[in-house]
């Protein structure tokens, strides 16, 4: 089946929003309830990374090396979506051998 | 300060001309008795491992017969000294010991030098520090230019200073005089922060060796160094727990303010374990004695400022939870160099991972500085459905820290009998 997510990474973390969750992108209208937070949210804690386009939230910066330099990895699109939006971004943030850490000391 | 061990060190020294004794690593008492027979004579066994003052511990012994370095090797490898786990031990000919010297080179953090300085000490080898508070006049210092760095006519200065060339004849001047030289040479090749050849043995035969040294390596510079096999570039009087050694990814490579994890003992045993995470050194330091007044152990430290990314606070938090605490503390204090709404992103993500596997789980937050009002918005709005005893402060609580610590106490003491109860 075919994806519908829009996925980059900075230089710590992996960023995916899904658009089949995502109101403005699902619907394709213009005002969403989020009120677009994702966007709102890049703007003011963070750097301008995410951009609306096509009633969808889309990078603002396409080149992967330009993200890696320029985002500070706020985690504010994150939180506003699950806030006010759907709930439909999500941060990857690895730290290798943690989970496995976790299992042996905390027992899963 | 990142250490490596006497036997790298030594490599360092051999490469710059100076003399070492002859020697070789081993890992069992196999390879400890096969060394010995190469060097035909009797050795010294000594425990690698971070750590100073070994001779005391035990971890340096001496043995005459191919059955006493497998004894002893066999006792030293494998055993734990100083909380350093012995893997290696390095097997050198025993010297014919007439006189021992220091030599050393640290960088001094004084105000008026800031830069490296020389050391020459007349008497040097076991309880260095005693010796030269109790004879301060055997020891000379050289404050040495680091653009120029240090030629022979700064040693000769030093070792005249100790009318070192009045009482030794002009071959060991000469002798001692390069390896000063060369000291300082290893010294700014390996980025040390410090250098120290101690003893510096002088031999019946007349002939001078670095029986052990010691070298810190700036953590900044460790990078340079592949060579030294430096995992974590702490300084540490123990070895890193695999908890830390995961934690260190968080800030290699990564500048963006601090993500600093430590955790206080290696092992976690029995209750009343608290995760601490502060933001800055004084207030976090007040809380913790205040939690340690009412019973409780501090499971870790850990530290979020100069202004991270959230995802590195994150990622500090996940390690404190990684451990079997019964709460979590974090001691914010009013940082004006920081935003904490990125704390609070940061702090809303971990927790709602963690608030399941944890029902009733004690949290006390205080958070105050740049963008405070936001910041406890975030929290508040992120936390209030969560299955947690959380509880949130800000400025007016910043010189409160025994109120922060007996509310710590209460959720706690709450978790824990809920907690029996269940199991009854």
């Amino acid at each position: 089946m075919e994806t519908n997510l829009l996925e980059f990474e900075t230089k710590k973390t992996k960023i995916t929003i899904d658009y089949d969750r995502c109101e403005p992108a699902k619907r394709n209208i213009s005002k969403p309830s989020c009120g677009f937070a994702c966007v709102k949210a890049c703007r003011l804690y963070g750097r301008n990374i995410l951009k609306i386009e096509g009633n969808r939230p889309v990078l603002a910066i396409v080149d992967p090396q330009e993200i890696k330099r320029l985002d500070n990895e706020c985690l504010g699109c994150e939180y506003n979506c699950w806030l006010r939006g759907t709930d439909c971004i999500h941060i990857e943030i690895p730290l290798e051998g943690l989970e496995d850490y976790r299992k042996d000391s905390l027992g899963g | 300060m990142a250490r490596i061990f006497e036997y790298q060190g030594k490599e360092i020294l051999k490469k710059k001309g100076i003399p070492v004794p002859v020697g070789k690593l081993a890992s069992s008492p196999t390879e400890a008795m096969q060394i010995f027979s190469e060097i035909g004579k009797p050795v010294v066994i000594k425990a690698q491992i971070w750590s100073t003052g070994r001779f005391k511990a035990g971890g340096i012994k001496f043995a005459n017969t191919s059955q006493e370095v497998e004894e002893v090797s066999r006792e030293l490898i494998g055993t734990t000294i100083r909380g350093f786990p012995v893997e290696k031990v390095l097997i050198e000919e025993k010297l014919d010991i007439e006189k021992e010297f220091y030599a050393g080179v640290i960088v001094s953090n004084s105000s008026k030098i800031k830069g490296p300085v020389m050391i020459f000490s007349l008497e040097g080898g076991v309880g260095i520090e005693e010796i030269t508070m109790r004879n301060p006049e055997k020891v000379a210092t050289f404050n040495v230019d680091y653009l120029k760095g240090m030629s022979a006519d700064d040693t000769n200065q030093m070792l005249s200073k100790l009318s070192f060339n009045d009482q030794y004849s002009k071959e060991l001047n000469l002798m001692v005089s390069n390896i000063l030289c060369n000291l300082y040479s290893a010294f700014r090749e390996a980025d040390a922060r410090v250098a120290e050849i101690n003893p510096l043995v002088l031999t019946r035969d007349k002939k001078i060796y670095a029986a052990d040294c010691r070298f810190t390596i700036d953590d900044n510079s460790v990078f340079r160094h592949p060579e030294f096999g430096i995992n974590v570039p702490r300084d540490m009087e123990r070895p890193y727990t695999r908890l830390e050694e995961i934690a260190w990814a968080i800030e290699e490579d990564d500048y963006r303010g601090t993500g600093y994890f430590t955790q206080m003992y290696p092992k976690l045993e029995g209750n009343g374990w608290i995760g601490f995470h502060g933001i800055g050194g004084g207030g976090a330091m007040l809380g913790a004695s205040a939690f340690v007044e009412r019973g409780f152990k501090i499971a870790n430290y850990a530290d979020t400022s100069g202004d991270p990314t959230a995802s590195k606070v994150y990622l500090v938090i996940k390690c404190i939870f990684s451990q079997p605490i019964d709460g979590y503390v974090l001691m914010g204090a009013c940082l004006a160099n920081q935003e904490q709404w990125h704390h609070a992103h940061a702090i809303v993500k971990a927790l709602r991972e963690e608030a399941m596997m944890r029902p009733g789980f004690p949290i006390v937050i205080l958070l105050a500085g740049n963008k405070e009002e936001e910041a406890h918005e975030i929290i508040k709005n992120g936390l209030e459905d969560l299955p947690l005893r959380w509880e949130l402060y800000g400025r007016d609580f910043i010189y409160d820290t025994n109120f922060i610590a007996d509310r710590i106490e209460a959720l706690v003491r709450q978790y824990q009998e809920e907690k029996y109860s269940k199991r009854e």
